[in-house]
C-alpha cells in the first residue's frame, strides 16, 4: 500500500529509529511501510495518524491498487 | 504502543525459557538415562545454553529483524507476521515430506529404513526451511 510515511518522518524531521520508537515498532518496520512492503494494522495505522495529527486516509493511500 | 509480549526472565521470552528448559531436561535424561546416549544429551544441554544465549542477543543487542524473528523474539506485529510466513512454510514442507514417506513406505514393502537415520535429516530440512523462509518473507515484507 503506498503511504506518505516517510515524506512525513522526513518533514519532521525524524529518523526511522525515532518514529518506530514513539509509535512502538521497530526501524525495519517503519522501513517497510515506506516503501509500501507492509500493509499496517488498524492499530497502527491509528498510532501513525495520531502521531502525524492526521486521518488515516491523509497518510495511507488505501484505493491504489 | 507497545506490542511486546510479557517477558520472562533476563528480558528473553517465556516461550524460549520453555524451550531452552524443555531442551535442559531432554538432555539431563538422555545423558543419565540412555545407555549411549551422554554426547547427545550434552549436545542437548549445550543446545539450550546456545538457544537462551541467542535470544537473550536478540532482545538486547541486536538490530537485525531477522535475528530476532529466528530467536522467536517478535519486536512488533510485522515481525509476528513474518514468523508465521516462516512457520507456514515449514508446515507445508512438514506435511509433504510425511505424505511423501508414507508413500515410500507403501510402495517400498521391505524398506528397513530406521527412524534414527531419518529423524535427524527431518529436523534439518525442516530447520533449513524455516531460516530460509524467515528470510524471503522479512525481504517481501
Amino acid at each position: 500500500m503506498e503511504s506518505r510515511v516517510k515524506e512525513l518522518r522526513q518533514d519532521a524531521g525524524l529518523s526511522q529509529e525515532a518514529l518506530g520508537r514513539a509509535v512502538g515498532v521497530s526501524r525495519q518496520t517503519i522501513n517497510s511501510l515506506e516503501k509500501g512492503r507492509y500493509d499496517p494494522s488498524l492499530r497502527l495505522a491509528v498510532a501513525l495518524a495520531r502521531h502525524f495529527r492526521l486521518s488515516v486516509e491523509e497518510i495511507f493511500d488505501v484505493d491504489a491498487p | 504502543m507497545s506490542t511486546h509480549p510479557k517477558r520472562g526472565p533476563l528480558g528473553v521470552s517465556w516461550l524460549n525459557v520453555v524451550f531452552a528448559a524443555a531442551l535442559l531436561i531432554a538432555g539431563v535424561l538422555v545423558a543419565v538415562l540412555s545407555a549411549r546416549g551422554l554426547a547427545f544429551g550434552l549436545v542437548l544441554c549445550a543446545l539450550a545454553v546456545i538457544q537462551f544465549g541467542a535470544a537473550w542477543w536478540a532482545v538486547h543487542r541486536s538490530d537485525n529483524d531477522l535475528a530476532r524473528i529466528n530467536a522467536l523474539e517478535y519486536a512488533d506485529e510485522r515481525e509476528r507476521q513474518v514468523a508465521r510466513a516462516g512457520l507456514a512454510a515449514v508446515g507445508a514442507v512438514a506435511l509433504i515430506g510425511s505424505l511423501a514417506l508414507v508413500v515410500v513406505g507403501f510402495v517400498l514393502d521391505d524398506a528397513r529404513v530406521p527412524l534414527e537415520a531419518i529423524a535427524p535429516w527431518s529436523v534439518l530440512v525442516l530447520y533449513g526451511t524455516w531460516g530460509i523462509a524467515n528470510w524471503v518473507a522479512a525481504k517481501r515484507m
